[in-house]
């Protein structure tokens, strides 16, 4: 297999120039590879920058230093090949779901004929699990399906890449689980690559391949990746109830409670990797440094 | 009955609809308490005014002029809906009249009409729908301007900065201050005997036109600009073009905000009406004002009082038809009434 590196952050970091006041470097030194099909999930303190580094992967905001690349192919800007699935839905409101899909396919598509476009539409609407609810304006359905119609939505353009920023955050807990067991099975069935900000750990080790954990800003940086040593599909239930999972959720908890210890003011540059922690031999050494 | 309620409801005729709901409401004491409150209470308020009204108008006299009563009003207001009525009534015999002519003379009925034109009083309900008439060319007029205008605002920073002055400049000026420039212009413009449409309508039109496209144009550069960031974001992730992005995220969004504006444009446009139709001597509304303004009859302000009641009538119908158009256009209301 021609080793082909596939989504590349190197060294990226972002600063933000606001006239007057001195410049805010809210990221620095980010080195992440992400393979094709790799689920990964960043975790970090609120303000840390997980979703300022989510919007420069889907080039909705620049890169101020280093460069994140796909194939080899430095990202410039926004693309169809990175569907991006935002907090709140954003649906258009004054669309039905089918409208918003139907957007993105017309976008995305253009050279197809209109028949096969309304297909591609239906049949993600279809995989979301909203076939009876297309012709419904997004007010008139419920928070969890409208995050659906939003996923129906991003992977109708076929990405090759799936960012999900807090996707599920404004849900409630029964809702969330449905629908990270769907991103999963769309994951799986697709060969889709994931990068997923969050702020909920169970989530993070239920949906992941690897959980990439923030130091506190400002300029913050990879504190720890960790490898979630669990095969694929997954069982909730069983999962959740096994020593693994809660070895792995300790190791997650006791990262980001020691970070939140540490004064945001001196935060000194990473010179040696923090005590790996134990979960089996699946802790990788920070990158960061 | 639910969905007639709401229909009610959107048309502004909300009082009654607790009323509509009555048969299949579980809750028929609490629908008859909001429909006498929502009809009651306003009632209340009218009837209140028009005793004092009546009060002040028999026990004061102003220099020996009588102050019309609320009785006289109406009675004058009835008047001009029967005179309005017989002059239907005469222009539908004299039409009849101008077609048998003309079949027994063997002429057309525009050459008929020449020497037997008909000699019809200038009537009030007629001179509201000439006032009606200007008010929409104007505002039209207006409108087609500002929201083009407010559109280029609201995307472009540059030319917003550079339009900005000017409609801070202009904004506030009086449409009594716009009227001489106006009608001198026109008034030298217009040399056909018989222009498309009549002179003082179209300087009166202008003027209204000058005055009401500040706030449709305000209100569309707002929405415009004000689009909310993670929709722009999706046009962006979908790398719409500029056109799409405009037409498809951009117009829709900033939609209520327009409408907001020409909502407003219309009010503005509707005061303005009446004093430009009173300056131009435009046989509308404010024509019908001036004429009884000028004139030294004593029953003169029984009608000016009505032309008070009728103007403020209309100003309130035509907001509310501006309501209904926007509630209809607004998803909410679309999955309502469907």
């Amino acid at each position: 297999m021609p080793h082909q590196k596939f989504l590349e952050l190197i060294k990226v970091g972002k600063t933000f120039r606001t006239g007057g006041k001195k410049p805010a470097e809210i990221l620095a030194n980010i080195d992440l590879d992400i393979a094709k099909g790799e689920f990964v999930a960043i975790i970090g303190h609120s303000g840390c920058g997980k979703s300022t580094l989510l919007s420069m992967m889907a080039g909705l905001e620049d890169a101020t230093e280093g460069s994140i690349c796909l194939r080899e192919h430095e990202i410039t800007g926004p693309g169809p090949e990175r569907a991006v699935v935002f907090q709140h839905h954003s649906l258009l409101p004054w669309r039905t779901v089918l409208g918003n899909v139907m957007l993105a396919v017309d976008a995305v598509f253009t050279r197809e004929p209109k028949a096969e476009r309304r297909a591609r539409a239906e049949k993600w609407i279809e995989k979301v699990g909203l076939k009876e609810h297309m012709w419904k304006y997004p007010h008139e359905i419920s928070g969890g399906m409208k995050q659906r119609a939003g996923i129906a939505r991003a992977l109708s353009m076929e990405p090759e890449v799936l960012l999900l920023d807090e996707p599920f955050g404004a849900l409630d807990a029964l809702t969330r689980a449905q629908l990270q067991d769907e991103v999963l099975r769309l994951h799986a069935e697709n060969g889709l690559t994931v990068f997923m900000v969050t702020h909920d750990i169970d989530e993070a080790i239920y949906c992941s391949d690897r959980i990439v954990m923030m130091n506190v800003g400002p300029r913050a940086q990879i504190g720890q990746i960790l490898t979630v040593p669990f095969a694929r599909p997954r069982e909730r239930i069983s999962l959740m109830e096994s020593a693994a999972f809660a070895k792995v959720r300790a190791a997650c908890v006791r990262f980001l409670y020691d970070q939140k210890w540490r004064s945001a003011a001196v935060v000194p540059p990473v010179t040696a990797p923090p005590a790996p922690i134990e979960v089996g031999s699946a802790v990788a050494p920070a990158m960061a440094g | 009955m639910q969905r007639f309620a709401s229909a009610l409801d959107i048309c502004g005729f909300g009082w009654f609809a607790p009323l509509a709901r009555l048969p299949s409401s579980p809750d028929r004491m609490h629908e008859l308490r909001q429909f006498t409150l929502r009809v009651g209470l306003p009632m209340i308020a009218i009837s209140t005014l028009l005793f004092a009204w009546h009060v002040v108008a028999t026990s004061v006299q102003v220099g020996g002029m009588i102050l019309p009563t609320p009785a006289l009003v109406w009675d004058k207001g009835v008047e001009q809906v029967r005179e309005w009525r017989e002059d239907g009534v005469a222009r539908t015999a004299h039409t009849a009249l101008v077609a048998k002519t003309a079949a027994d003379q063997g002429m057309t009925v525009n050459e008929v009409k020449q020497f037997m034109p008909f000699q019809g009083k200038r009537l009030f309900v007629n001179q509201i729908w000439l006032s009606l008439e200007t008010v929409f060319l104007g505002v039209g007029v207006g409108v087609l301007i500002a929201i083009p205008l407010g559109i280029l605002c609201g995307l472009s920073g540059t030319v917003f900065t550079m339009a900005n002055p000017l409609i801070q400049l202009f904004k506030p000026v009086s449409p009594l201050a716009w009227f001489p420039v106006v009608y001198m212009i026109i008034n030298k413009a217009v040399t056909s005997q018989d222009p498309l449409l009549p002179k003082s309508l179209v300087i009166a039109a202008i003027v209204v036109a000058l005055c009401s496209l500040w706030p449709a144009l305000v209100n569309t550069a707002n929405g415009v600009a004000n689009v909310d960031k993670d929709h722009r974001n999706v046009a962006r992730v979908l790398n719409l073009g500029w056109f799409r992005t405009v037409w498809s995220i951009v117009l829709p969004s900033a939609m209520p905000a327009i409408f907001t504006g020409i909502r407003v444009s219309l009010g503005v446009g509707w005061m303005v009406l009446i004093a430009a139709e009173m300056m131009a001597v435009s046989p509308g509304i404010g024509g019908f004002v001036w004429d009884w303004y000028q004139s030294s009859n004593d029953i003169a302000l029984a009608y000016l009082v009505l032309a008070v009641i009728v103007i403020g009538s209309i100003g309130f119908f035509l907001d509310r038809l501006c309501i209904t158009i926007q509630l209809l256009l607004s998803r909410g209301a679309i999955a309502q009434v469907r």
